[in-house]
């Protein structure tokens, strides 16, 4: 099932901004490899969830993963063929605002050849350029 | 042992963000110098003796001698700090502790483990690592790049603790000694997280500052969203 909040406050939020590059969630903090946006982007749910079965799929099952972000943003919709006016629509998802230098996915427990394969992977799910990254090479 | 490295590095008078923004143009990178019972110095360095220093070093516990114009001899420092930028990776800035070599110092090395343990190998568990740097104290002639722990025969539920690892003459570890830092779990299959379509659907759960009396009965379950009323076209 997709990643959602279990409660929120508020149903529906303000767009916010995305403007600069990410200060926090920077650096890989508990596996061995990782996946860094290049790019801004809100990531939906359910492309975070495709990344994820990609990911796992092609680890066999095997080693750990981290998902770092996490869709606590809803976006609303309005239904088709409605005139303008009547309030704002329903929350149709949720995303994860990402910044560039955003690391979104860790993994430990395989080798550097399959993190590498399964990444990249998962970085054709999601709407943005992103980078490999390993805790032993992080300057690049 | 850490490697001992020469770097030629000036004074630098100008400070703040824009002062450090035109000498990054000029592929100088801005660095500090403090510790002992000097004064803290400004200091500025080419960015390519950094990269040098960088691409040749195992780790990023470098021992350097500091050629600095105006002093009368070198100064020993260990590489504190370096800041990168999150994007790319290039050399913001660097911290340099001075350090006396007749003096223990405190710093992390970076735990790595050797071999593949034998839980993993014949039984498909996961090797955790738990420590990544390990808070040492010593000389720093006896400070080492990194520690390096064979890990081969460890089974599942096995785990190798501070106390295990063999560290180098002079070398003490500063942690708790029984702190884990590796180990050996068994295999976890992950398990779809079965959630009714429905209760996905609904969404979250809102949290309510006060609930009226007369709604107490009401489902806390307000996310639920509202049906979609007809709209006229």
């Amino acid at each position: 099932m997709p990643l959602m909040p279990k409660r929120v406050k508020y149903r529906k939020t303000q767009r916010g901004s995305r403007k600069g590059t990410a200060s926090r969630n920077l650096r890989i903090d508990f596996g061995e490899f990782g996946l860094q946006t290049l790019e801004r982007a809100w990531i939906t749910n359910t492309q975070i969830e495709a990344a994820r079965v990609a990911l796992t799929r092609n680890m066999k099952r095997k080693g750990k993963l981290w998902i770092r972000i996490f869709p606590d943003k809803s976006v609303t919709g309005r239904p088709p063929e409605t005139r303008m006016g009547k309030g704002k629509g329903q929350p149709e998802y949720w995303v994860a605002t990402v910044k560039p230098g955003n690391i979104l996915f860790e993994l430990d427990g395989v080798p550097e050849s399959v993190a590498r394969e399964s990444l990249r992977l998962a970085a054709d799910k999601l709407p943005v350029r992103t980078k490999f990254l390993s805790r032993h090479h992080v300057a690049a | 042992m850490a490697k001992q490295v020469k770097l030629k590095a000036e004074h630098r008078t100008a400070t703040g963000r824009s002062a450090a923004r035109k000498l990054k143009a000029l592929g100088i990178v801005p660095a500090v110098i403090y510790g002992a019972k000097d004064k803290p110095q400004h200091l500025q360095l080419f960015v390519r003796d950094i990269n040098a220093m960088l691409s040749h070093a195992s780790g990023e516990n470098i021992l350097v001698e500091l050629e600095i114009p105006g002093e009368k001899s070198n100064r020993t420092a260990l590489v504190q700090e370096i800041q990168h930028a999150p994007l790319g990776g290039a050399v913001l800035h660097i911290d340099f502790h001075a350090v006396s070599m007749d003096d223990t110092i405190h710093a992390e090395v970076p735990l790595e483990s050797f071999g593949m343990a034998n839980g993993v190998k014949n039984f498909g568990g996961l090797l955790e690592q738990s420590l990544r740097t390990l808070a040492v104290e010593c000389l720093p002639r006896d400070l080492p790049d990194r520690i390096t722990v064979d890990v081969s025969a460890l089974e599942i539920g096995d785990s190798i603790h501070v106390r295990d690892i063999k560290l180098p003459s002079g070398v003490t570890a500063k942690v708790q000694l029984d702190l884990t830092a590796f180990s050996v779990v068994a295999p976890v299959v992950e398990e779809e997280p079965v959630v009714a379509e429905a209760e996905a659907a609904a969404g979250p759960e809102v949290i309510k500052e006060k609930k009226v009396e007369g709604e107490a009965g009401a489902a806390p379950v307000a996310a639920a969203a509202p049906k979609e009323k007809e709209q006229k076209k």
